[in-house]
């Protein structure tokens, strides 16, 4: 009994022998000191914090076969086998960066993202469509205050690199979206049918975008729509062109949001006069439905249907006779709708599938009557998931079809008649190499089909990034990309090859507290552009092009407090032969230089927001038939500086913004370019015509009333604008 | 003989036990107690390490993840001043463990104090734009806390706190945030000795209840 008891009275002195001092130095396996690492015994609470130099010692009483746990934000856990029996044990242990980590490094060439995902790059927030003051809240009126684009007035339309307007095309969650503009009359800016706040994020590529994305030469604009309503809200808008009116009802899964508007733009032309001579100001009534219901397991089902009227009419004068006016007049339906479902199938794979229909007419009656019906119905589905650590592999495919169906009466009652219809079917897949956590390539290919060319294509797409320090990285993107000729340009012949171009594209960012600067070299070959014999007749495919370019970007949310600013500026060298051009030349809507300067500035004492952006364009060419060679003139250079101003106050306890904004504020002469009658005169010359805006100002004014929204709802900030 | 050694062994046995859970509440009692002393940022970084070292040999336990996020938490608002994306990468490891402690305790007030706290720290990355989505959020988890506990001070101290950087014209400023802070050092005044259970807030309540009695006058 004695012995056993001097035993026991020993057991402690066996045990505090046992401890066993772990010591080492923790780097990672390229050679990064590790600071702040987590080093453990597992099931012990015995462990140590690796100091600046990577350093860690701890004593530990566990003994015999036991497992050293490292964690450390970034990289992989790592583990290791011990032994421990007492004494010192030197480590030297090497983490691997982990793939979540690895994926910091975003492709960046030729993209702009204003996503609320906010482990990218955030250049430009889905609020800051809404400030940008030149923009009167319409997304391609903002998109145009970024680098790579040509503002083009006269349409309204979003132009990428020397690409035509229909180069641009417009996704929303991953569908084609047929007319994303609204219906207008030539030299009448149309806007981007849908309101900016139906969309979380924006993602705005001026080339070498993903093997995802076909059918559009120059630029894709990728739109991603809100999920779930936060709230329930009615909404009343009372503006200077109309009315609008609006409920959404939240429920714990699902959302429902029904509005209704009806703008007409003839008070407004009371109060401003207009250079057109309206008959009947531009009018339109419609619709929306929007519907949001998770699924459990996280997924989400959205629906969106809208539906549109509008019609105007005008005179305008005529080319012959300087005294005689030409009725003109545009009556246009369009109705919008897509569905679909995003979620995860069978734990792994990121699952999205949707369709989406379109309807669209638009009637024009003038000396002569064109009615064209255009409708597309298609759907699409991808899949994606991680495949191992470091790569991750996405494909899907798409069916689109479609129909064109047009009507021609001349002035001499000539009549003639297009029906086409295409079946259209693609596939695609791509995959994101993590090579280390510097470096990232994208290889993808796309296929395509066309019943209508009866041809097809491969599109094979590559981009890559690299980390060169801290904030900064290069990136790269090249690749092909189809796009089936207009089919304005199908009418006679549909023998036509897809049009072509191809990118290259490096690009250089640096992002820093607040600070973002981009730089971007191109260049840009188009083949198998749809070229028109003079006179008209039916196209060849033998059109050819170029474009090349500096883009430069820079954003600072950091220096004027409460305030943002950013500038671009383009750079654009271009010549293409294409439609009805009689050999290489720079397109009228090319200019070869473009600047912004973007500035927004929140008053908190005065519950204000104020925006501002000035707009620099250098002069664009234009035909002047009186004069040998093709777009041979030049425009005067064109300058904006446009002003808006949010106010924000309760109305009878309910929230209210009060918005007004003001286009060209100094009074700026304004030339898009010049048209040209078709005959001489007598005199031998052709009359001619500049196209200006329809007026020297827009001024807008409108409130905006949110009821059942009081300060409690202190969910408005700036961004409820 | 026999009896006395089975007897010895039983004892032996209960022994280990408790010197296992007193293990616990030392470690526990020992970080919490360096916890109410630190304020840089590698030494928030060491105790969340150190936490979330206990935290992973007692699985059962939900207070060891409530430190280990309540640390990471706040070493994420130092980070900012160095780059935001730490900050936010961290924020997301305290709702990682936020999120195993709620399922060990899913009616914990404090927890949701915490919910509250993190995603005011995820508003600081930028307070204009995130206040819309966030605001709401903040109020219904601070509103559950009290629900689950009336008695927990940290929930109108956080209310007040909120209210207090919040805009006059959305419903902030001193004179409304007054009343949470009254709450909060009332119920902290009733607060007894807590052991490893949260107790911080109360100094910080005092200091702005004497900030905002201030402007008031």
């Amino acid at each position: 009994m004695r012995t056993f008891l001097f035993l026991l009275l020993l057991l402690p002195a066996i045990f505090s022998s046992a401890q066993t001092r772990l010591e080492g130095d923790v780097l990672s396996t390229r050679g990064d000191t590790l600071f702040g690492a987590n080093i453990w015994i597992v099931g012990s609470y015995d462990g140590a914090t690796s100091d600046l130099h990577g350093s860690f010692s701890f004593e530990t009483a566990a003994k015999g076969a036991q497992t050293l746990l490292i964690t450390y934000l970034g990289c992989d856990t790592f583990r290791q086998a011990l032994s421990l029996n007492g004494g010192l044990l030197a480590l030297h242990p090497r983490l691997k960066e982990s793939a979540s980590a690895l994926q910091e490094v975003v492709i960046s060439a030729g993209s702009f993202e204003a996503a609320s995902d906010r482990r990218r790059a955030v250049v430009l927030r889905p609020v800051d469509i809404a400030l940008t003051a030149s923009a009167t809240a319409d997304i391609a009126g903002a998109i145009a205050t970024l680098p790579g684009t040509t503002r083009n007035g006269e349409s309204g339309k979003i132009l990428v690199r020397g690409g035509a307007a229909y180069e641009t095309r417009t996704f929303i969650d991953g569908l084609y979206v047929q007319n994303p503009y609204n219906s207008s009359v030539p030299n009448v800016p149309a806007r981007n049918r849908f309101s900016p706040f139906l969309f979380k994020g924006t993602q705005f590529s001026t080339g070498g975008y993903s093997a995802e994305y076909g059918q559009a030469l120059s630029s894709a604009l990728i739109l991603h729509t809100e999920d779930l309503a936060p709230s329930t809200t009615t909404g009343l808008s009372l503006m200077s062109v109309g009315e609008g009116l609006s409920h959404t009802q939240r429920w714990e899964r699902s959302s429902l949001a029904v509005s209704g508007s009806y703008t007409n733009l003839s008070p407004y032309f009371l109060l401003v006069p207009q250079q057109i001579d309206w008959l009947s100001a531009p009018q339109s009534g419609g619709g929306e439905i929007i519907f949001r219901q998770q699924t459990r397991g996280d997924g989400i089902f959205k629906t969106y249907v809208s539906g549109t009227r509008s019609w105007m009419e005008m005179r305008y004068p005529s080319f012959d006779d300087p005294q005689e006016t030409l009725p003109l007049r545009l009556r246009a339906g369009n109705l919008y709708s897509n569905i679909s479902y995003r979620g995860i199938l069978a734990g792994k794979w990121a699952l999205f599938a949707g369709g989406a229909y379109t309807y669209n007419r638009d009637r024009v009656a003038s000396f002569f009557e064109h009615d064209e019906k255009q409708q597309s119905g298609q759907f699409r589905f991808t899949l994606a998931r991680a495949a191992g650590e470091h790569v991750k592999v996405k494909f899907g495919a798409e069916q689109l079809l479609g129909r064109f169906d047009e009507f021609y009466r001349g002035e001499d009652s000539s009549a003639y008649s297009t029906l086409r219809d295409e079946r259209y079917t693609a596939g695609f897949a791509e995959t994101d190499l993590y090579f280390s956590s510097k470096f990232v390539a994208r290889v993808g290919i796309r296929g395509e089909y066309s019943a209508l060319l009866d041809r097809g294509n491969l599109a094979p797409r590559v981009s890559a990034a690299y980390i060169l320090g801290k904030n900064e990285q290069i990136a790269f993107a090249a690749g092909q990309f189809y796009q089936t000729p207009e089919y304005q340009l199908l009418r006679y012949n549909t023998d036509l090859q897809f049009e072509r171009a191809t990118h290259y594209m490096i690009n250089y960012q640096r992002i820093r507290d607040g600070f973002t600067f981009r730089a971007e070299v191109y260049h840009k070959r188009y083949a198998q552009l749809a070229k028109t014999p003079p006179g008209g007749g039916p196209a060849s495919s033998n059109g050819r092009g170029y474009a090349s370019g500096l883009d430069l970007f820079f954003r600072d949310l950091k220096t004027i407090r409460n305030g943002d600013y950013w500038i671009s500026y383009s750079y654009l060298d271009t010549k293409r032969d294409y439609r009805d051009f009689p050999g290489l030349a720079t397109p009228t809507f090319a200019a070869r230089h473009n600047a912004s300067i973007v500035y927004k500035q929140w008053f908190p004492g005065l519950n204000t927001a104020f925006g501002a952006t000035y707009s620099f364009q250098s002069p664009r060419p234009y035909n002047d038939p009186n004069r040998p060679g093709f777009n041979q003139m030049r425009t005067p250079a064109y300058h904006d500086l446009s002003i808006n101003a949010s106010y924000l106050t309760n109305l009878w306890g309910n929230f209210t913004i009060l918005y007004v904004s003001a286009t060209n504020l100094p009074g700026f002469e304004q030339v898009y370019g010049y048209q040209f009658g078709e005959e001489a005169g007598a005199d031998g010359t052709f009359p001619s015509r500049a196209i200006t805006p329809p007026a020297r100002h827009f001024l807008f004014v409108g409130l905006f009333i949110n009821f059942g929204k009081r300060y409690r709802a202190s969910e408005t900030t700036k961004e409820d604008l | 003989m026999k009896n006395i050694f089975l007897a010895f062994i039983l004892a032996a046995f209960s022994g280990a036990v408790s010197a296992q859970s007193n293990q616990y509440t030392d470690a526990m009692n020992k970080a919490i107690a360096r916890l109410d002393t630190v304020r840089t940022l590698p030494e928030y970084q060491e105790l969340a390490n150190t936490f979330s070292r206990i935290a992973a040999a007692e699985p059962k336990e939900w207070l060891p993840l409530y430190y280990t996020s309540f640390c990471h938490l706040n070493a994420a608002f130092p980070l900012y001043r160095e780059e935001a994306s730490k900050a936010l990468q961290t924020l997301d490891l305290a709702q990682a463990s936020l999120d195993k402690a709620l399922e060990l305790a899913p009616q914990e007030s404090e927890l949701f104090v915490l919910q509250a706290y993190i995603l005011i720290g995820r508003l600081m990355e930028n307070p204009m734009s995130k206040g819309a989505e966030i605001t709401p959020k903040v109020f219904g988890h601070l509103g559950k806390a009290a629900a689950l506990n009336p008695d927990n001070p940290r929930a109108p101290f956080l209310q007040g706190t909120y209210t207090l950087n919040m805009p006059e014209f959305y419903g902030g400023g001193a004179e409304k945030a007054l009343p949470h802070f009254e709450k909060a050092a009332a119920l902290f005044e009733k607060e007894k000795d807590r052991g490893m259970l949260p107790h911080w807030g109360k100094e910080a309540t005092n200091h702005y209840l004497q900030q905002v009695s201030d402007t008031k006058k």
